[in-house]
C-alpha cells in the first residue's frame, strides 16, 4: 500500500454547488494541507472520504480498500477531528474514554490519558467547561488513542491561538513519524500548513486547482512586482493572477519561466491561493 | 452499540437527577394514595421522551457525523435507540414495582393485578409511542420533528373523543383488561416495523 | 549536531542542508561511519517537508557523502573526504577564475578583488 487516500473522478451534486471530478493522492508517511476558501468543497470531499454523504460517481480508497465496502474496517484505523467537539456537554474527559473504549477495537486508554497529562486536560471537568482550545485537544486526544494510521482533520485548528496551533502541530509531526501513517488537513490558516506540509492540494468552487510538492510550489512561484508598462511586455502564459493596484502590478508567476531581471518575491502558499482564485489574468 | 448507549446514558446524567426526584416523589405520591397510575402515567411519558431527549443532544452537539466517521454504522446507531428505551422502560417498571412493594408494606394490601396492570399498560404504551414517534424523528430531525409530536399524542385521545361522541361507549373494565394482555402481540411486530423503516431512513440521511 | 537554515535565504533549503552535512563531513565533525539523523526526524525537528529532507539526503548520496541503508538509515561513506575536498576545491577555484576574467576586463586590480572576498567571508 503506496498510497493511504485515493480519490478518482469523485463527483458530488447538490442544489446549487457541485463538486466536480476531484483526484486526490495522498501517499504514506505524508501530510496533505487542504486549502481552499469557505463553501469551496473542503468538507464536502472529507465527508465523501468518511462515508458521511454518498458521491454520485468516482472511486475512494482508503489504506487501498474501497471505502465503502470496507467502511467499519477501515475507519477503525481513521482518527477524525472535526471543527467543533462532538461529544456531550455533560460529558468529561474520563467519560470520553469509557465510551471510546466501547466502539473502537484498538482503543488504547493509557495512550489516551497520556494525551490528556499532555495537554493539561482535566479528567473529571465536563466539557461545557472547556475552553474552545481544550475541547480541539480533546478530540485530538481521543483521534490518536485508538492506533489510528490516517488522520482526518476539518478545520480542526481555526479559531485557535497560535500558541495551541503549534503544540498541535508538534503532535501531527510526531505522528508522521511513523512512515505507515498519514495526515489530511484542511484548512485556511495556510501558515500552519506552510512549515510541515508536504503536499498542498487548492480546491475551488468544487474543483482542484493543483495538487503538488509543497516544495515544488515555493520554488516554483514567485510574486512579480512591477510597473504596469512592464507588465504588459509579459508573457502572459507564465501569469495566474494578478492584481493592479494604483502603483503598479503583482502577478503570481512560474520563476523559471520568466525572462529579465525583475523583482521577484517568494510566494508564501497564501499567495499562490489568493492569486489563483482571486486574481484574474488580464 | 454499548457504546452508544454509554454516551446516551452519560448525557442524560443531569436530566437524571431531576428525574430522579420525579420519580421518587411520585412514588411517595402513590404509595400515599395508595394509586400507582399517576405514578405509572408520569414513568410512561418520561421512558418516551428520554430517548427523544439523547436524539435532541445528537442533534446539537453534531454526534451522528463524528459517530458515522467511527466504526459505527447507521444500523447501530437506530438500534441503540430503540435498545435504549427499551432499558429505560424496564427500569420504569422497576420503580412501579418499589412503589408497589412500599404500598404493601405501608397498608399491607397487595395491588398485585393492579401493579401488574399498570405495568403492561407502561410497557405497552411506552413502546408503542416510541415506535411511532422514533421514526419520525429520524426522519425530519428532533427541532422539526418536534411539531410532529404533538399530533401523535393529540389523534388517538381525539379519536377516542369522537367515539365516544358519536355513541360509542369504551368496552368496559373487563374488556379492557383483556386487550392489554393481547397487546404485546400487536407491539411486538410493531416495534420490529419501527426499526426497519427507521434504518432505511438513516440509511438515506446524509451528514 | 548543528543544522540552521533560513527562509529568506535565496538557497533552497534542500541546497542548504546538503552543504550543511557536507561541511560537516569535511571539517570532520561527522566521520566516517557516523549515523545521520533520520529523514523524518530531520523533518520534524526543522519543522519542514519530509520531501526536502528527503531530497538533501539523496542529492547527499549522489554526490558520493552518504550511504543510505533501508531499514537501519543513512551514514557518513567511507569515501575519500580528502578526494572530495579536492573536487570542491576544483570547484572554488572555477568560480574565482570567472571572477578573475570579470575583474580583469573591468580594470580591478587583485587587492580589491581579495578585498571583495574578505567582505564576502564576513557577511556570511
Amino acid at each position: 500500500m503506496e498510497n493511504v487516500l485515493e480519490l478518482k473522478n469523485v463527483t458530488k451534486a447538490y442544489d446549487g454547488f457541485m463538486l466536480h471530478d476531484i483526484n486526490i493522492i495522498l501517499p504514506k508517511g505524508c501530510i496533505m494541507g487542504f486549502i481552499g476558501e469557505n463553501g469551496a468543497g473542503k468538507s464536502t470531499t472529507i465527508k465523501l472520504i468518511l462515508n458521511l454523504i454518498h458521491r454520485d460517481s468516482g472511486e475512494i480508497k482508503v489504506f487501498g480498500k474501497e471505502n465503502i465496502a470496507n467502511n467499519l474496517e477501515i475507519k477503525e484505523d481513521i482518527g477524525v477531528v472535526f471543527d467543533e467537539s462532538n461529544f456531550p456537554d455533560t460529558m468529561n474527559a474520563s467519560d470520553v474514554n469509557v465510551v471510546m473504549k466501547n466502539i473502537y477495537k484498538k482503543w488504547d486508554a493509557p495512550a489516551f490519558f497520556s494525551y490528556l497529562t499532555r495537554f493539561s486536560l482535566p479528567l473529571k471537568k465536563s466539557i461545557k467547561e472547556y475552553s474552545r482550545g481544550m475541547k480541539m485537544k480533546l478530540s485530538i486526544a481521543a483521534a490518536l488513542s485508538h492506533h489510528a494510521k490516517l488522520l482526518i482533520l476539518d478545520e480542526a485548528t481555526s479559531g485557535l491561538d497560535p500558541v495551541v496551533r503549534d503544540e498541535i502541530l508538534d503532535v501531527f509531526l510526531e505522528f508522521i513519524q511513523d512512515e505507515e501513517h498519514a495526515v489530511f488537513i484542511s484548512s485556511h490558516i495556510t501558515s500552519d500548513l506552510e512549515k510541515a506540509a508536504d503536499y498542498i492540494t487548492l480546491i475551488h468552487n468544487g474543483q482542484i486547482l493543483f495538487s503538488e510538492s509543497k516544495d515544488e510550489l515555493l520554488d516554483e512561484y514567485g510574486v512579480l512586482k512591477c510597473s504596469a508598462a512592464d507588465y504588459e511586455s509579459i508573457d502572459k502564459e507564465i501569469v495566474f493572477g494578478c492584481r493592479k493596484n494604483t502603483f503598479g502590478v503583482e502577478a503570481l508567476i512560474k520563476r523559471k519561466a520568466l525572462r529579465g531581471d525583475y523583482i521577484v518575491d517568494s510566494a508564501s502558499i497564501e499567495d499562490i491561493m489568493l492569486f489563483r482564485i482571486k486574481g484574474e489574468v488580464k | 452499540m454499548k457504546g452508544l448507549i454509554i454516551k446516551d446514558l452519560f448525557a442524560l446524567r443531569k436530566q437524571g437527577k431531576m428525574i430522579l426526584m420525579i420519580a421518587v416523589f411520585y412514588t411517595i405520591f402513590s404509595v400515599f394514595t395508595k394509586n400507582i397510575s399517576m405514578l405509572g402515567a408520569m414513568i410512561a411519558l418520561l421512558c418516551t421522551m428520554m430517548p427523544i431527549t439523547t436524539m435532541s443532544f445528537d442533534e446539537y452537539c453534531k454526534w451522528d457525523r463524528y459517530a458515522l466517521a467511527m466504526p459505527v454504522s447507521g444500523k447501530t446507531i437506530v438500534l441503540s435507540k430503540y435498545v435504549l428505551g427499551l432499558l429505560l422502560t424496564l427500569a420504569g417498571l422497576v420503580v412501579i414495582s418499589a412503589a408497589s412493594i412500599g404500598i404493601v408494606i405501608i397498608t399491607g394490601e397487595m395491588p398485585v393485578s393492579d401493579a401488574l396492570f399498570t405495568c403492561f399498560c407502561i410497557g405497552v404504551i411506552s413502546l408503542a409511542l416510541q415506535s411511532v414517534l422514533l421514526p419520525i424523528l429520524f426522519k425530519f430531525g428532533v427541532e422539526k420533528g418536534r411539531f410532529l409530536l404533538l399530533p401523535v399524542f393529540l389523534i388517538p385521545a381525539a379519536v377516542i373523543f369522537l367515539l365516544s361522541k358519536l355513541g360509542f361507549t369504551l368496552p368496559d373494565a373487563q374488556t379492557l383488561k383483556m386487550l392489554a394482555y393481547l397487546s404485546p402481540a400487536a407491539v411486538v411486530p410493531l416495534i420490529i416495523l419501527s426499526v426497519f423503516i427507521s434504518i432505511g431512513i438513516y440509511s438515506k440521511k446524509e451528514f | 549536531m548543528d543544522i540552521i537554515i533560513s527562509n529568506s535565504n535565496e538557497k533552497p533549503i534542500y541546497d542548504q542542508i546538503a552543504s550543511q552535512i557536507k561541511n560537516l563531513i569535511m571539517t570532520g565533525e561527522l566521520k566516517t561511519g557516523d549515523a545521520l539523523p533520520s529523514m523524518r526526524l530531520l523533518a520534524k525537528e526543522l519543522r519542514i517537508s519530509v520531501i526536502t529532507t528527503k531530497r538533501a539526503y539523496e542529492d547527499l548520496e549522489r554526490d558520493g557523502f552518504i550511504e543510505s541503508v533501508t531499514g537501519k538509515g543513512s551514514f557518513v561513506s567511507a569515501g575519500n573526504t580528502e578526494f572530495l575536498r579536492e573536487q570542491q576545491l576544483r570547484i572554488v577555484e572555477g568560480h574565482l577564475q570567472k571572477a578573475v576574467d570579470a575583474a580583469k576586463m573591468s580594470g580591478i586590480a587583485s587587492d580589491e578583488l581579495i578585498e571583495i572576498v574578505s567582505m564576502l567571508y564576513r557577511e556570511d
